[in-house]
């Protein structure tokens, strides 16, 4: 199996001598679908966001197909972050913009045709049950739709690995599971899956996923889902 | 794929835009009206050298000779000047060439001059120097001597009349140097303010294009190109208003005065290259600012 991410000793706290994650070591392993479980506060998102490159360890290495994310130079940043696709649990749209323009935005920051990026952004939005709401600005959504164009955003150029924060959080049990079907058929496409979540339910959803539990700012325990 | 570039630019500044129309446009009144006084400034501080009288040049001199004189003592002493080597040129100006000349000086104001005999138009002699002999002594004791002659009842020196208003004028042109400043650097601060609100208000959409991949460039073109069409718009009325205004102004000024404010079809055109210019380097200035500010 080809390792995509690598955690080396990471640490990280608010301030420093206060931790939040605790010389984590891990390895993410391509195609992988993880689950990231912890309570509140446990220090999920700062681990996604150290994951991300959004914010830079205290201590410790993250490399990304053996690259060392903290020596990507800042000009080269916006291009790595185009390999990556991220699903956050208010889901940042633009709100004005119509369903179809969210949806291809990663298209037209990286540059591609309106053509080409008419043509993903449909096929994705009837995948997502989504079509008929393509011209219609994302104000008229329901949470459930929102988090599904949020999630057809991240995935639109085909994203070597998608970080999805919380990204059921706020929906009852039937838009979660369709939302959790949504990300299974994009693990089954070829993307690595990292989901954080509070809910400890929410691995049986997947079968074959791991589970990372985030506890005391460290990985205590890494089992895989029944 | 140019024309995809710009149109998703221009989509994307009128959504930066659209909750900000009201204030944006207030800000490009404002920039107008400091942009406007740039404009006036500037245009006075352009023509007030090329419209300063003749006379006060350093090379030039005024001899106003005694009203009753006749013509012949006038003529005499002309020719008398005419044959110094420091002496370029004479001529002769009667008392009707002076009234005349004052009247179409004052135009529709020249009836300030009912009333007022021929001792007020004395007859005089206009007189130019040899450049090589300004600053010299002799003509120092040259002009010495023919304010001593008994003809002459006053001489007007170039160089020793437009030092003090030389003096003057460099002193009113600081203070048109420091309001076109003021106006500048107060237009400046307008833009950055808009800008900031602006970018204040489209944080979450900076922070999705970032997260989408999306470079500094791209996801910053957008305040850019709103703060120099802020710039843009607002020069371009402040030439509209001043092209009015000094026409209007033509209207009711005095003849003497028409040069100080009048513009020449190339001077026009250089203000609105200027102030445009001016308004596209403050609208991006004040965005850069912005953002620095912000980031």
């Amino acid at each position: 199996m080809t390792r995509l991410i690598q955690c080396l000793h990471i640490s990280k706290g608010y301030p420093p001598a206060d931790p939040v994650l605790q010389d984590i070591n891990l390895d993410i392993f391509q195609g992988d679908f993880a689950f990231l479980l912890g309570k509140g506060g446990s220090g999920k998102s700062t681990f996604l966001k150290v994951l991300l490159g959004l914010e830079p360890p205290d201590q410790g290495h993250v490399l990304i197909e053996e690259r060392d994310i903290a020596e990507i130079p800042p000009r080269e940043i916006p291009f790595f972050r185009r390999q990556l696709g991220i699903v956050l649990q208010d889901s940042k749209l633009l709100m004005h913009r119509s369903v179809f323009r969210n949806v291809a935005l990663p298209l037209e920051v990286a540059g591609s045709g309106e053509a080409f990026a008419q043509k993903r952004a449909f096929a994705l939005l009837r995948m997502l049950g989504l079509e008929e709401k393509g011209a219609l600005s994302c104000k008229c959504l329901s949470a459930s739709e929102r988090q599904r164009v949020a999630i057809a955003r991240a995935v639109v150029n085909d994203p070597v690995i998608l970080f999805a924060d919380e990204p059921t959080g706020g929906l009852d049990a039937q838009e979660a599971r369709r939302v959790m079907k949504l990300l299974e058929d994009v693990r089954v496409m070829g993307t690595t899956v990292i989901l954080a979540t509070h809910n400890a339910s929410l691995p049986t959803a997947v079968p074959g996923s791991r589970v990372l539990v985030l506890h005391q700012g460290k990985i205590t325990e890494q089992t895989a889902a029944e | 794929m140019l024309n995809d570039t710009l149109s998703r630019l221009i989509d994307r500044t009128r959504d930066a835009l659209r909750f900000h129309l009201i204030p944006w446009l207030s800000t490009v009144i404002a920039v107008s009206l400091c942009f406007y006084l740039l404009a006036i400034l500037s245009c006075l501080a352009a023509t007030y050298r090329l419209s300063r009288p003749s006379w006060t040049a350093e090379d030039r001199a005024t001899v106003y000779m005694h009203p009753d004189i006749c013509r012949q003592v006038q003529e005499g002493l002309a020719e008398e000047l005419r044959s110094r080597p420091e002496i370029r040129h004479v001529s002769l100006i009667s008392q009707e060439d002076a009234r005349r000349r004052t009247e179409a000086l004052l135009g529709q104001w020249k009836g300030v001059l009912t009333g007022l005999g021929d001792t007020f138009f004395p007859p005089s002699l206009e007189v130019q120097f040899q450049p090589e002999t300004l600053g010299s002594k002799n003509l120092d004791a040259l002009i010495t001597k023919i304010r001593q002659s008994p003809e002459v009842e006053d001489i007007l020196y170039g160089r020793g009349q437009s030092r003090p208003m030389v003096e003057g004028t460099t002193a009113v042109e600081y203070l048109w140097w420091g309001g076109m400043g003021f106006a500048g650097a107060v237009a400046l601060l307008m833009l950055f303010l808009s800008s900031r609100a602006l970018i204040l208000s489209g944080r979450d959409a900076l922070e999705i294009y970032s997260l989408a991949g999306a470079t500094d460039f791209y996801s910053q073109a957008p305040f850019y190109l709103a703060g120099i069409m802020q710039g843009c718009v607002g020069a371009l009325l402040a030439v509209g208003l001043s092209v009015f205004s000094t026409a209007q102004f033509q209207t009711v000024l005095p003849p003497l005065l028409i040069p100080v404010v009048s513009l020449k079809a190339w001077q026009q055109l250089f203000l609105a290259v200027g102030l445009l210019s001016c308004g596209a380097v403050l609208g991006s200035a004040g965005t850069w600012l912005a953002l620095k500010k912000s980031a």
